[in-house]
């Protein structure tokens, strides 16, 4: 089976900071994976040399076997690489269906299109309303992003992502900010996902974590220190200091 | 909320209005002023096309510029050189303008659109300096400080002479005015315009949803300065005149207070801001030959400091207040 994202011996350096080094993983269809770690470890770097903000110095990435380590960001989204974002980043001024659908006319390569005189084609405003809807944005849908509350906000983001019909999806913190109680409903959008899409999660929120992951990648100082079924991450000595900051 | 609840949101927010046809009905209100009008008439819809143009950067697309009349007086330039090399017909002499200003929105934009905000700001500022010393310099192809004397346009369609009393101008202007904004209209409320509507509220989010950023931006900035230089053409073809201010800082600056006057990003800013000033200015320059400027220098200070959304924006104050108050009485109480 052709993994769905891989990720090859990576290494990324800021000047004399190496803050990836020689990172590897493999991502296969229907993978539920969690990327943790302590601050600075390298997480934010790592999604952001896969989804191409930033390019590495070595290495190289795969997109269902497909070399993609030079491709710009948009480029990889139209293969399927999508990403949401750790701080909210919406289209403020749209309104959460809106937001959708102007992922699913993106999708369908319809951005420059000059038919449909009601902002879009009826046929791409059903499929965003039901998109939103089974994200239980239905009752608010039609409200501007900007006025929703931050959990509301959290789930436009998983609809837009979802919206793109992802092949792997990267998602960054999505229970960044919220408080624990509104957890359950981050995780309930999680558990519906469609079972063939690779997820890889990067999360500080280690409850959330075990509870969604099978598998679990720890990275400390920019290199993979355990690998493995949460289970085992768990007992992992090493994982415990790196988290308890007493690696020396 | 039921299915098809989004289609009914979509048409309610992208109908057409009742009140937008009164643009059109003052178009066809200025004839009956009398001949005295037609002039003052022709240059406002000049203006309008021009600040549309502008405002499809600025209030759709979020890219701030002071260069635009470097479009406007390519446009004008190339319109006018055709003429006084021997093709007058206005028709195509426009397509001319608009074709050489496109073909330099899209280069430039290239340029420029890698950069944004304040870089941006001056890049653009840049250009329209270059432009316009280029224009001083090549006298033996535009006039220099003389500008562009011996155009002469053709009669409209072979048949309507351009008249003492400008009453052909302003009827050509008015219609290449209505066919502007109606293709405006059009391109800002199909998904094209939604989609730069999205770059301008975050360009980070739209790559990440696919969106190829620059390319498209580019685009619109090809298609924004093509309408800019269709203004300067149609400037060109009916005053029969080009000169250096067309395609200097000023009249990018005056562009920018007009639509920021009526206010970007709504289309009817850029109808109602040019007029405003323009009537403004010929109001208080017939009153005050001395000290109109200082008017409405005035009169812009008070519109930017009370109403940060133009003359529009105070519209929206006075009948959003009565919207919003039967909102908040249909809305129905959502928790999730």
């Amino acid at each position: 089976m052709t993994p769905a994202l891989e990720l090859d011996h990576l290494v990324m350096r800021f000047g004399g900071l190496l803050v990836t080094n020689d990172v590897s993983l493999t991502l296969h269809p229907g993978a539920r994976h969690a990327l943790i770690g302590p601050n600075g470890a390298g997480k934010t770097t790592l999604v952001n040399l896969v989804t191409g903000r930033l390019r590495p110095r070595a290495g190289a990435i795969r997109l269902a076997g497909q070399d993609v380590t030079r491709l710009a960001p948009h480029r990889r989204t139209r293969l399927g690489l999508v990403r949401n974002f750790q701080v909210t980043n919406l289209f403020p001024s749209f309104s959460a269906f809106e937001n959708v659908a102007l992922a699913v006319a993106e999708r369908d390569g319809n951005g420059l299109s000059l038919r449909g005189r009601r902002g879009f084609a009826p046929a791409v405003a059903d499929e965003a309303e039901a998109i939103a809807c089974d994200m239980r944005l239905g009752p608010i849908g039609t409200t501007l992003v900007r006025d929703l509350a931050y959990g509301q906000q959290r789930l436009v983001e998983l609809a837009v992502a979802l919206a793109l019909r992802p092949r792997v999806l990267l998602l960054d913190e999505p229970a960044a900010g919220l408080p624990s109680a509104d957890h359950a409903m981050i995780l309930d959008a999680l558990d519906a996902l469609p079972a063939e899409v690779a997820v890889l999660l990067i999360e500080h929120d280690i409850p959330l974590v075990f509870r969604f992951a099978r598998e679990i990648t720890v990275l400390a100082e920019g290199t993979v220190i355990a690998r493995g079924a949460p289970d085992a991450i768990r007992q992992d000595a090493g994982v415990r200091a790196a988290y308890l900051g007493s690696r020396a | 909320m039921t299915q098809g609840g989004f289609r009914d949101a979509l048409r309610r927010k992208h109908r057409f209005r009742p009140v937008e046809t009164l643009p059109a009905v003052a178009l066809l209100a200025v004839p009956l002023l009398g001949t005295d009008y037609y002039a003052l008439g022709t240059q406002v819809a000049i203006s309008v096309v021009f600040a549309l143009s502008l405002d499809l950067l600025v209030g759709y697309a979020g890219i701030v510029t002071l260069g635009h009349a470097l479009f406007f007086g390519l446009g004008a330039y190339a319109t006018g050189i055709a003429s006084v090399h021997g093709w007058g017909e206005p028709l195509s002499g426009l397509l001319l303008g608009t074709a050489v200003a496109a073909a330099s929105g899209a280069v430039l934009g290239v340029i420029v659109l890698r950069t944004a905000k304040f870089t941006l700001l001056m890049l653009t500022l840049s250009a329209v300096f270059l432009a316009g010393e280029v224009a001083n310099k090549a006298s033996w192809l535009t006039g220099g400080v003389d500008g562009l004397v011996g155009v002469s346009t053709w009669p409209l369609l072979g048949r309507f002479e351009f008249d003492l009393f400008g009453q052909v101008g302003y009827a050509y202007a008015s219609a290449v005015l209505v066919l502007v904004w109606l293709g405006m209209r059009w391109l800002v409320h199909a998904p094209f315009g939604q989609s730069v509507m999205a770059i301008r509220d975050n360009p980070g989010r739209a790559a990440a949803i696919g969106v190829p950023v620059l390319a498209r931006l580019v685009l619109v900035y090809a298609v924004s300065a093509g309408l800019a230089g269709l203004a300067g053409g149609l400037q060109a073809e009916i005053n029969q005149f080009v000169g250096l201010k067309d395609i200097g800082f000023e009249l990018s600056a005056t562009v920018l207070v007009m639509l920021a006057l009526g206010g970007a990003g709504r289309l009817y800013g850029a109808i109602i801001g040019p007029v405003a000033y323009q009537v403004a200015q010929d109001l208080l320059s017939k009153d005050n030959p001395v000290l109109w400027q200082l008017w409405l220098g005035v009169l812009i200070v008070v519109v930017v400091l009370f109403a940060p959304g133009g003359i529009l924006g105070i519209a929206d104050r006075i009948t959003g207040k009565a919207a919003r108050r039967t909102a908040r009485r249909m809305r129905p109480q959502v928790r999730t």
